[in-house]
Parts: C-alpha cells; sequence; structure tokens
C-alpha cells in the first residue's frame, strides 16, 4: 500500500487494490435526507422530468426552433402589454422591445458630436463624442443640445440621430429592427439588397416602414405643446407611412408630414384624416438636422397612455374584462395614434371575444388586420374573422360529437 | 350511495419512507420505464423519480459529500439528463437502470465537484455530514473529513475519463465489466483506466502537504 494509503488507514480495507483514500469515501455511510419540503422537492422533479420527456418527443432540430419561436412569440406577446405592466413595475416602462430577446444582435451607438446619454433599465450612462458604445433592445439614446450619434445595426442598417432627439431601440434583429422616437431627427439608411425584412420608425403620430431605402424622420413640437408634427424625407427608395389608419407610400424624392395630413394638430382626438405626401425636394442630411427646430419629448401623453393600457391590463388579470375593455377604448379614443394602438387593437379583440361580442371582435380583428397585415397577431385576427362569418361552425362542431 | 366507514387494518407503516400511491400502481420494470420514455409519455415520470431517486441521491451524496444548498438542483439535472440519454439510445439496456442513473449521476456530481474547484470555492468542509464509520474521538472524525475533502479536490482535478472510472469502481462499488458496459469501454481499457487513476490519485495525495501536516 502506498504512503498516501496509509494516511486513511482506519480499518482494515474492503477491497485491499483500492487506494485507503478511495476506501475512505466508500466508507460513508449517506444519511437519510431529512430536510423540510421534502414532498415539494419530488413534485418539482418529477415535473422536470415529464418535461424532459414531453421535450424529447420532437427532433433536435424541431427542438432548437421551437426554442427559438418560443422566445420570439414571446417577445410578440408584448401584444396585450403584459410585458408592459412588468416594465412599469421595475420602473422602466418605455421599454418594451428589451424582451425581444429572440433576434436581438449586437449593436453599436457611435457618439460623432457632443454627448449622448444612453439609459438602461434607468442607468443613465453619458458617452462623449468619438466613443462607442453597445446597445440592446429597450435602451433609450439622448442625444444633447450638440449631441450627435450613429447607430449600427445588423445587416447594415444605420440610423443617424440628430441634436436634441429622444429615441428607443426596440428590437434590433436580424428581421425586424425598430425604434421609437418621440423627439428630434433620425436619419436612416437601410441596404437594399442584403436589409432586414422591415425597418420601422415609430413617433407619436405615426409609423415609418421601410425596406432598402434612405430616409429621414424629424419629429418636431407642434402647436399647441401636446402635439407633434413628423417630417418624412426619403432619398432612396420608398416607404410606408402608417398615420390615422392611412397608409401612404412615400417614395425617393418626396416628403411627407403629419402637419400636411392632419389638420388640425391640437386635437389628436380626432378622428382619421388622409395624409398628403408633399412635393418637396430631399435636402441633405446635414441640412435637415440643421435646419428643423429643437423638439421636446411629450412625457405626459405617454405616461397617461402606459396608465391606460396597464389598468386595462390589470382589470384583464382580475377577470373583469368589461372594465378592461372601458380602458382600452378610453386609450384609443383619447389616443388614437399613439404608439401603442396596434397591442391595444389586439388587446381589444381578444377582450371582446372573451365577453362573447364575437361580431364586435371581428370588427376590431378586421381593423387590426388593415393597418398591421403582418402584425404579430395576424393569424389569431384572421381566425376571429373567419369564425364570425362562419357561425354554424360551432353547432356543426358540437352535433358532431 | 353510502360508502362503509373507513376502518383501520392491521400490517400497515407508518414511515415516511412509504409512498402509497406509488405503491398502489403496478411497479414498471425498467424496461418498461425505457419504453414509456420512447413513447414519451409523461406519465411516467414519478415512476422514474421513485425508482431512481436513491441511487441518485447516494451517488451525489458519496461523490459531492454533503447535500449542499445545489442538491436538488443536481438530482433534478441528473434526472432530466437520465431521461435525455434514454431517449435517444444512449443507454444501451445492458444493465440494470439503476446502475446507468448511477453513472449518470457520477458525471454530475463529478462536473459540480470540478466547478467548484474551477471557481476556486474551497470544498465546504463543515457542510461535510458524512458519518464516516471511524475509531476514536471527535477530533479525529474531523481530520478524517478535512482528508475526504482534500481527496476530492484532487479527484475533481484529475482527467475526468480516468476519475469517471475510479470513482464508480472504488466509492460506487460497481465491478469492472459493468463499468466497461456503462461507459462503452472495452474491459482492459476501463482496468487501464482504474489504474491509471488510482496511481495518479495516490501521486496526488502523496504530494498534499495539508495532508501530510494533518497525519502528523
Amino acid at each position: 500500500m502506498s504512503d498516501s494509503g496509509k494516511k486513511f488507514s482506519t480499518t482494515a480495507p474492503l477491497r485491499p487494490d483500492r487506494p485507503m483514500a478511495l476506501e475512505a469515501l466508500s466508507r460513508q455511510t449517506v444519511p437519510p435526507d431529512i430536510r423540510p419540503r421534502d414532498e415539494t422537492r419530488r413534485d418539482e422533479t418529477i415535473a422536470s422530468i415529464a418535461a424532459e420527456i414531453r421535450s424529447q418527443a420532437r427532433p433536435v432540430s424541431v427542438r432548437w426552433y421551437a426554442a427559438i419561436g418560443a422566445i420570439a412569440v414571446a417577445s410578440a406577446l408584448g401584444l396585450f402589454g403584459w410585458s408592459h405592466l412588468s416594465a412599469s413595475s421595475t420602473g422602466d416602462a418605455r421599454n418594451p422591445g428589451q424582451h425581444n430577446s429572440a433576434q436581438h444582435q449586437s449593436s453599436e451607438l457611435v457618439v460623432t458630436g457632443g454627448v449622448v446619454v444612453v439609459t438602461r433599465l434607468g442607468q443613465p450612462t453619458a458617452v462623449s463624442v468619438g466613443q462607442s458604445v453597445p446597445i440592446d433592445e429597450g435602451q433609450q439614446i439622448r442625444t444633447a443640445s450638440d449631441g450627435s450619434a450613429t447607430l449600427k445595426l445588423p445587416r447594415g442598417v444605420r440610423a443617424n440621430f440628430g441634436n436634441a432627439t429622444n429615441a428607443w431601440l426596440d428590437a434590433a434583429g436580424q428581421i425586424d429592427q425598430r425604434f421609437r422616437i418621440d423627439a428630434g431627427i433620425v436619419d436612416v439608411s437601410v441596404p437594399k439588397p442584403g436589409g432586414p425584412r422591415t425597418v420601422a420608425v415609430v413617433t407619436p403620430d405615426a409609423q415609418v416602414v421601410v425596406r432598402g431605402t434612405e430616409f429621414t424622420v424629424a419629429v418636431e413640437q407642434g402647436d399647441p405643446k401636446p402635439s407633434t408634427i413628423t417630417r418624412v424625407t426619403v432619398r432612396r427608395g420608398s416607404v410606408y407611412v402608417l398615420h390615422h389608419g392611412t397608409e401612404d407610400v412615400i417614395s425617393a424624392g418626396s416628403t411627407w408630414s403629419s402637419s400636411a395630413a392632419q389638420p388640425s394638430a391640437s386635437a389628436p382626438a380626432e378622428g382619421p384624416t388622409t395624409a398628403m405626401p408633399s412635393t418637396e425636394s430631399a435636402p441633405s442630411t446635414t441640412s435637415t438636422l440643421s435646419a428643423l427646430p429643437r423638439p421636446r419629448p411629450q412625457s405626459g401623453a405617454l405616461a397617461e397612455q402606459n396608465r391606460l393600457f396597464q389598468a386595462a391590463a390589470k382589470a384583464r388579470k382580475n377577470g373583469d374584462d368589461e372594465t378592461a375593455l372601458r380602458y382600452l377604448d378610453e386609450l384609443l379614443s383619447r389616443y388614437p395614434h399613439s404608439e401603442l394602438a396596434q397591442e391595444v387593437r389586439i388587446a381589444r379583440f381578444r377582450t371582446l371575444k372573451r365577453l362573447g361580442r364575437d361580431s364586435d371582435a371581428a370588427r376590431e380583428a378586421m381593423k387590426y388586420l388593415s393597418t398591421e397585415r403582418d402584425g404579430p397577431a395576424r393569424d389569431e385576427a384572421r381566425e376571429i374573422v373567419l369564425d364570425s362569418t362562419a357561425p354554424s361552425s360551432k353547432t356543426r362542431s358540437s352535433t358532431s360529437k | 350511495m353510502a360508502h362503509p366507514p373507513l376502518r383501520v387494518l392491521p400490517g400497515g407503516t407508518s414511515t415516511s419512507d412509504t409512498k402509497p400511491v406509488a405503491d398502489a400502481k403496478p411497479a414498471l420494470d425498467d424496461e418498461g420505464i425505457i419504453d414509456a420514455v420512447l413513447r414519451h409519455d409523461d406519465r411516467v415520470a414519478s415512476e422514474i423519480y421513485d425508482h431512481l431517486v436513491g441511487v441518485v441521491d447516494r451517488t451525489l451524496y458519496r461523490i459531492l459529500g454533503c447535500r449542499g444548498p445545489d442538491h436538488d438542483d443536481l438530482v433534478q439535472q441528473a434526472f432530466e439528463q437520465i431521461v435525455i440519454t434514454l431517449a435517444r439510445h444512449a443507454f444501451a439496456r445492458k444493465c440494470s437502470l439503476k446502475t446507468w442513473a448511477s453513472r449518470v449521476a457520477t458525471n454530475v456530481g463529478l462536473n459540480a465537484l470540478r466547478s467548484k474547484r474551477r471557481e476556486r470555492k474551497v470544498i465546504d468542509w463543515s457542510a461535510e455530514s458524512s458519518s464516516i464509520e471511524l475509531e476514536g474521538d471527535l477530533e479525529a472524525q474531523l481530520d478524517a473529513r478535512a482528508q475526504l475533502a482534500r481527496v476530492r479536490w484532487h479527484l475533481a482535478s484529475m482527467t475526468k475519463a480516468q476519475v469517471e472510472v475510479v470513482l464508480l469502481h472504488d466509492v460506487l462499488g460497481h465491478d469492472l465489466h459493468e463499468i466497461a458496459i456503462m461507459t462503452r469501454l472495452s474491459l482492459p481499457a476501463a482496468q487501464s483506466r482504474l489504474f491509471r487513476g488510482r496511481r495518479d490519485l495516490e501521486r496526488r495525495l502523496a504530494g498534499d502537504e495539508s495532508l501530510s501536516r494533518r497525519q502528523s
């Protein structure tokens, strides 16, 4: 026996050939597990075993896709705004895109002038000219009055933020990219071919959706103050502008303004109006950035929208669909162009469906489909519409049983 | 319809180990459990747990020396690995399911041990609740526990392929033939790993100054 074996020699070895150190290990008696919560542990482990057995039912590749899909669906299910609710509870209600991790790719913000403040989960970080920082979905970008920055997104998309701009990066994936801007100016370049499927810029009163183009979106202070004016200038390709429920195609060399499409800027609750593209020639990025006034964010209106949406979500959570519907209606009537409009529409048709108001639900679903043909809840909306057109389907299925 | 009043029958037991629900069902044998997993029948989950929890718990305890805060996670991890290996036909059915579970748990425990070592965490000697059957006083027992902790430390730093065979053979008591089947090695290869693993451990223990100090 070796020296090391002698160190552990306490009794005669059970197996003379093995080292005494291992002999000592093998002699340990295992005491009974007397820890509390034994049944809970058992239940938890059994549940995990069952889940693992179920997950093995799919081939490996499908499991991977399913995992990725689940994450994507989870992010899309910010629809009814439960994500907004949870985000607000952590003091970061303005970051609905932070759950969109499925498509998330690393993005970078390069500060090209002055100072830029990047805020993540309520933690602001000042970035000076010449520096760059990685940017994640859900982060806020604020440029100072002399600040400017370039956001480098996956697939070659570039967004140049001008002075005094307040923006949020909601999605930065390979397929969809989206950011919100409630003040300032952003100059976007989307390569074609090779760019993502969609790039969207959401302003308080419009949504600009593009594929393979270069354009500028500016959000200005309206008069009176609570309102805003969005200007879109397209230099290459074309963009869709969704405004007041209507869709306009702005082609290269054209400029669109929500003030032209919105006769009264002081009446955001008024009904839809037709957007008219202007025929102004496209200015260069530099001149656009310097020529525009310095707008300020509309934090009050957004806070109120969030409050109403959260109240609806809370009511829904408590099973009070009637109250939830009231809050949703109030939100839509007061802020018809809310950036939450899409989520509100989805929540509305779901709530109406739950309340048994099938025809109303179908109407709402139709509205949703008309504005969000490729929206995340399109399948569900189509199903509701189809259900309403085939009222006897339920009867048939129940009869067949 | 009125039920007759319940009455106590002789012959029952009230120990906490009894699992009347599990016992009431006809127990599945190894083949039945494996076939159910291959059919993706998750109703067999509780049977798998009841059948294997003992061996999984004991194996992890022997390798880690205690039921630490992550013990439940490791047990769960071991069960998940067991299911995965069964579903993917990694288990050749040439040994019992308990033996296979022991091997899977050994790997899970060994990974945890190596992870602890990588994190430069001192193995929690105070948490060594093992009741080593040693003669002598309390001091001697504490000393023995400290020595075992050093052994585990060295095991965690050895080649995984070797230490797995050493643990299965010298600590968990499997014979070489069984180990060869479990690890899909030839018998001579398993024997060689055992021999080289033991030699490596002895070399490490011989050069361990803290063990020498304790011994002196």
